[in-house]
């Protein structure tokens, strides 16, 4: 078993319950694989620092799985990579994955409702 | 000290660790090649500091999430800052350059900007669709000059 941290972008302009959608068919892909999913974070509507496929903004969620193989790596990517709603995802092993919030919701929770158009409630989701 | 009566032909020395500071100009220019001037390095030449931020006991973690951490080791034009000016030791350079290419490839960072080096420091860019106000006329003084 090794850790993973798997983060993608959700296009803008599909309705916010796309996220869950994804997130869902992400977790039933890693059951599948019969890894674990240790822990999940939304990072909510954010600005792209350069536009993808003329997307300027994009719903980041970023997941902390355990799985082995590279099979199951392999066919995670390959059914992300069909799903059109992502835009951008990236894979990277990680030696652990630690139970605290990541520096991009610790950020997020300094500003506060300092710009009120990210959804408050999304980052508390964890 | 005993510095002082000799001629003003070591430029070097005494701008080097002397009591009074020289002109820092030249000697900085000579630490970077002269490649790199302080506007273009913005912050990370002003508070340079001895040591790497990221070795010891009680250094920061190098995460390609902790965004605001890695902006200050980019140019104002997004590139990576050589460690000579950062002052981050080699292995830590080689894990900050590749959590810099994470966070650039999730659209966290930029790969490049579109920087203004002639434009003043503290102005920022004009937000979004708006354009900025063209500065107010005085107010007509018609009804002063009409007393007249």
């Amino acid at each position: 078993m090794a850790f993973y941290e798997l983060t993608y972008i959700i296009r803008p302009d599909v309705p916010t319950t796309m996220v869950d959608t994804v997130a869902g068919k992400v977790t039933d892909l890693i059951k599948k694989h019969k890894g674990k999913l240790v822990k999940t974070e939304q990072w909510g509507l954010r600005t792209l620092a350069y536009p993808i496929s003329k997307h300027k903004k994009g719903y980041y969620t970023m997941m902390g799985v355990s799985l082995s193989g590279q099979e199951a790596i392999n066919d995670l990517e390959h059914q992300l990579k069909l799903t059109e709603d992502v835009i951008r995802f990236m894979t990277i092993k990680v030696e652990d994955i630690s139970k605290e919030p990541s520096a991009m919701l610790k950020a997020k929770n300094r500003m506060g409702e300092e710009d009120g158009s990210d959804r408050p409630e999304r980052s508390e989701r964890a | 000290m005993a510095m002082e009566p000799l001629p003003a032909a070591r430029p070097r020395k005494s701008a080097g660790k002397g009591g009074k500071p020289g002109p820092r100009k030249p000697r900085d220019e000579f630490r970077t090649g002269g490649k790199y001037t302080p506007k273009l390095l913005g912050k990370a030449y002003f508070q340079r500091r001895r040591g790497c931020p990221f070795s010891g006991p009680k250094a920061q973690k190098i995460d390609y999430k902790d965004v605001r951490m890695l902006a200050k080791y980019l140019s104002d034009y997004g590139k990576i800052l050589p460690r000579h000016i950062t002052g981050v030791c080699a292995e830590k350079q080689r894990e900050l350059a590749q959590a810099i290419k994470r966070a650039r490839m999730l659209a966290l960072l930029p790969y490049t900007v579109k920087f203004d080096p002639t434009a003043p420091r503290t102005e920022r860019a004009p937000r979004g669709d708006r354009e900025p106000r063209a500065p107010r006329e005085p107010r007509e003084t018609a009804g002063v000059e009409a007393a007249e």
